[in-house]
């Protein structure tokens, strides 16, 4: 009787508003813990299944010059998610980044722009969890009027971007002019 | 003569002395323990176990640290597919004009030559 119960409490836990589990052998941590616990808890992959995108995540920080250090181009299906900041599920803007394109073959994020508002975005932990995160807007501005505020900024719950480049090829620098910024925030229900 | 009286005094004492000493002394050469003994209950401990579990958490933090933001845009962009393959298609373009170009001159030529 004792395990059925303690089956059903995992089994009904699934689903926490925006957070769903896999795992049905591990006993729920204490209360008291249960909120320090959760947010460090390191994603693994990101998946959009409206543009077909699926990738492991790999940890990426800050660059010499300060600015995001990205996945090597030659590896543009490779996505990574900013492991200075808040991870996904935690309370503030955790962010994953990924190519649009990289060594003239389409990257990761090469659909990004066809993010609509509701579409989902499913980031999987390694604790074998999901964080369901919808879109609210998409954003495509130029690179040197970069928003830092609002994509890193401070908010009020768990809140998810994901950034990729966009806009016109600028071949002196070989870089994209724009980035295309997706604000995301968990799925509720 | 007095030497063998002390002698006979000293092996009378040490005679009294070893019939007047109880079995467990003469054995052990130590107290023997008392026949009675008191067991005292265990003493509870300071702090029950329980105060263990109940003590206070540490408290969270209700501000988040500080965290290090990225300067600037993200290049996610190693260049686009179309840009890789301009030239190629530049070249191909110049390559068919001067064939058909070719080709022209050359049939003008031969009707020419009639």
């Amino acid at each position: 009787m004792v395990a059925l119960i303690l089956l059903s409490g995992c089994a009904t836990a699934v689903s926490t508003p925006s957070i769903t589990s896999s795992s049905e052998s591990s006993a729920p941590p204490p209360a008291s813990q249960s909120t320090t616990a959760a947010a460090r808890i390191k994603p693994v992959s990101v998946e959009i299944p409206k543009i077909r995108a699926k990738s492991s995540l790999v940890p990426v920080g800050l660059a010499a010059d300060g600015t995001l250090e990205v996945p090597p181009t030659s590896q543009p299906l490779q996505a990574a998610w900013y492991e200075l900041g808040p991870m996904p599920g935690e309370v503030g803007p955790s962010v994953v980044l990924g190519h649009v394109d990289g060594d003239g073959k389409p990257g990761i994020f090469h659909q990004l722009t066809k993010l609509a508002p509701g579409d989902e975005v499913l980031i999987a932990r390694e604790d074998g969890s999901t964080v369901t995160f919808v879109v609210r807007r998409l954003q495509q501005v130029a690179k040197d009027a970069f928003p830092t505020e609002e994509v890193y900024g401070d908010t009020a719950g768990p809140e998810l971007r994901l950034i990729t480049c966009g806009g016109s090829f600028d071949r002196a620098t070989g870089n994209y002019r724009d980035n295309v910024i997706a604000y995301a925030t968990p799925k509720s229900g | 003569m007095r030497a063998v009286r002390v002698l006979f005094v000293g092996l009378g004492v040490t005679a009294a002395t070893l019939f007047t000493m109880s079995p467990a002394v003469a054995a052990q050469g130590q107290p023997a323990p008392p026949s009675t003994t008191t067991v005292k209950p265990p003493q509870p401990s300071a702090a029950p176990s329980s105060a263990v579990v109940t003590s206070s958490p540490t408290p969270i933090p209700t501000t988040a640290p500080a965290r290090p933001r990225p300067k600037g845009g993200v290049q996610t962009g190693g260049g686009s597919p179309e840009g890789d393959n301009t030239g190629l298609m530049l070249g191909g373009g110049a390559a068919l004009v001067a064939g058909f170009g070719a080709f022209a001159l050359r049939r003008r030529a031969v009707r020419g030559s009639n």
